[in-house]
């Protein structure tokens, strides 16, 4: 019969455990008495929890670690997240745009009174302007985190190199205008995507 | 507790080096950050009225507080080992502290208007002067009701596994089988205890925190 192994950790602790248990009694570092019956039971349950809960709490671990690992894939390719959705939302301003044309134009001015055509009018401009601050705050928060992390992981790799006695000189300055670089494209590129 | 901070500190130095731990966590980081977690939602839900910033200036006191509760409590669990919070000299300087630290920082943040408190909204004035006494007798009282009920579960549980496992152990060097099949009982009570116990010991750090 194969053993998986944790059968064959528990065996191997079993094994440890006897001759530990035998020396302490001998030495009578382990003294029977009622604490012993305490540890029993203590270690009963334990062994009990970990059978009956100890695959809960680890999926529970493991998925937390995966949600967080997913997000920092977002992070690592923000650029292209942010392009997608704004051009999505943007997509759907320009149709929200074309709707609100076309529903004021078709609006009966003969039966209703002007008070409901400048009411609807000015309900789907208001709609129309929280869509955009919306979207225009994502925007900026996702290139704030962006430079963030840039500016985090310049400062991470600049540190490495500023060894003392470090001869790199030239290539500290290099990394400085690589780093100055990304930070210019990253400016751009969010100010592109806001207009 | 020597013991107890020296396992603290160790658990909290493999988590947070490397600059603050990884960006994607192991468990043992995992299990800190969930305490982390639950401390900063206690915080945020608890203390009222104060914007963001001021709250987390009290953020360090409750996790500490709760922290080394927590882990005190769930030392002692330990077979062979001594529970700090079950003495009364311990959970009642902890909550007299704590209280006497908490009045003088509500007396230099607010003055007198710290003693409004005494005085509940929306109370009719003829029974202002009553609550008001029962309101400081409350306020008072609170100091000792923390640290005697922290004290009080804590006894009373490792007193009753004591005694029920003193019943097992007896019963146990009978030499008689039957003594033997009947120790069963005591013994499943024992492990049920335990884990009952350990469900207090999680929650008696919770409930002190909360009603600091």
């Amino acid at each position: 019969m194969r053993l998986s192994s944790t059968d064959m950790q528990d065996r191997k602790m079993l094994f440890a455990a006897i001759p530990f248990i035998c020396a302490s009694s001998s030495k009578k570092i382990l003294i029977y008495n009622e604490e012993m019956i305490v540890a029993c039971c203590f270690i009963g349950f334990i062994i009990f929890s970990r059978k009956s809960l100890g695959k809960t709490f680890k999926v529970t671990l493991d998925g937390r670690i995966e949600a967080i690992q997913e997000e920092l894939q977002q992070f690592l390719n923000p650029n292209e997240v942010v392009l997608l959705e704004s051009n999505e939302q943007q997509r759907l301003l320009r149709i929200s745009l074309r709707i609100c044309g076309t529903v004021v134009e078709s609006l009966p001015t003969a039966r209703c009174a002007p008070k409901c055509e400048k009411t609807v009018q000015a309900l789907l401009c208001r709609n129309l302007n929280v869509k955009l601050a919306r979207l225009l705050n994502a925007i900026s928060s996702r290139r704030i985190r962006l430079q963030d992390d840039i500016v985090t992981g310049f400062h991470l790799s600049v540190s490495e190199r500023f060894v003392p006695g470090s001869t790199l000189k030239a290539s500290i300055v290099e990394l400085i205008r690589e780093g100055l670089v990304v930070l210019r494209m990253v400016r751009v590129g969010a100010s592109v995507i806001e207009k | 507790m020597l013991l107890h901070l020296g396992f603290v500190l160790l658990l909290v130095h493999e988590v947070t080096k490397n600059g603050g731990g990884n960006l994607v966590p192991n468990a043992w980081q995992s299990l800190v950050e969930l305490i982390h977690d639950f401390v900063l939602n206690l915080v945020n839900e608890q203390i009222g009225g104060l914007s963001g910033n001021v709250k987390q200036k009290f953020f360090p006191c409750i996790l500490v507080t709760f922290t080394f509760l927590l882990f005190c409590n769930l030392q002692g669990m330990i077979p062979y080992s001594f529970t700090v919070t079950s003495h009364f000299l311990i959970t009642l300087g902890l909550s007299f502290s704590i209280f006497i630290g908490i009045t003088i920082v509500g007396f230099q943040r607010n003055g007198l208007h710290f003693l409004s408190f005494l005085l509940p909204a929306g109370v009719p004035l003829p029974l202002a002067p009553f609550l008001v006494l029962l309101e400081l007798i409350s306020y008072c009282f609170r100091a000792l009701s923390l640290g005697i009920r922290l004290f009080a579960n804590m006894m009373a549980g490792h007193s009753l596994v004591k005694i029920l496992s003193g019943f097992a152990w007896t019963m146990l060097c009978m030499n008689d089988l039957l003594y033997f099949i009947g120790d069963l009982g005591p013994l499943f009570i024992v492990i049920a205890l335990t884990g009952l116990e350990l469900g207090v010991a999680i929650l008696q750090a919770y409930v002190f925190t909360i009603l600091i």
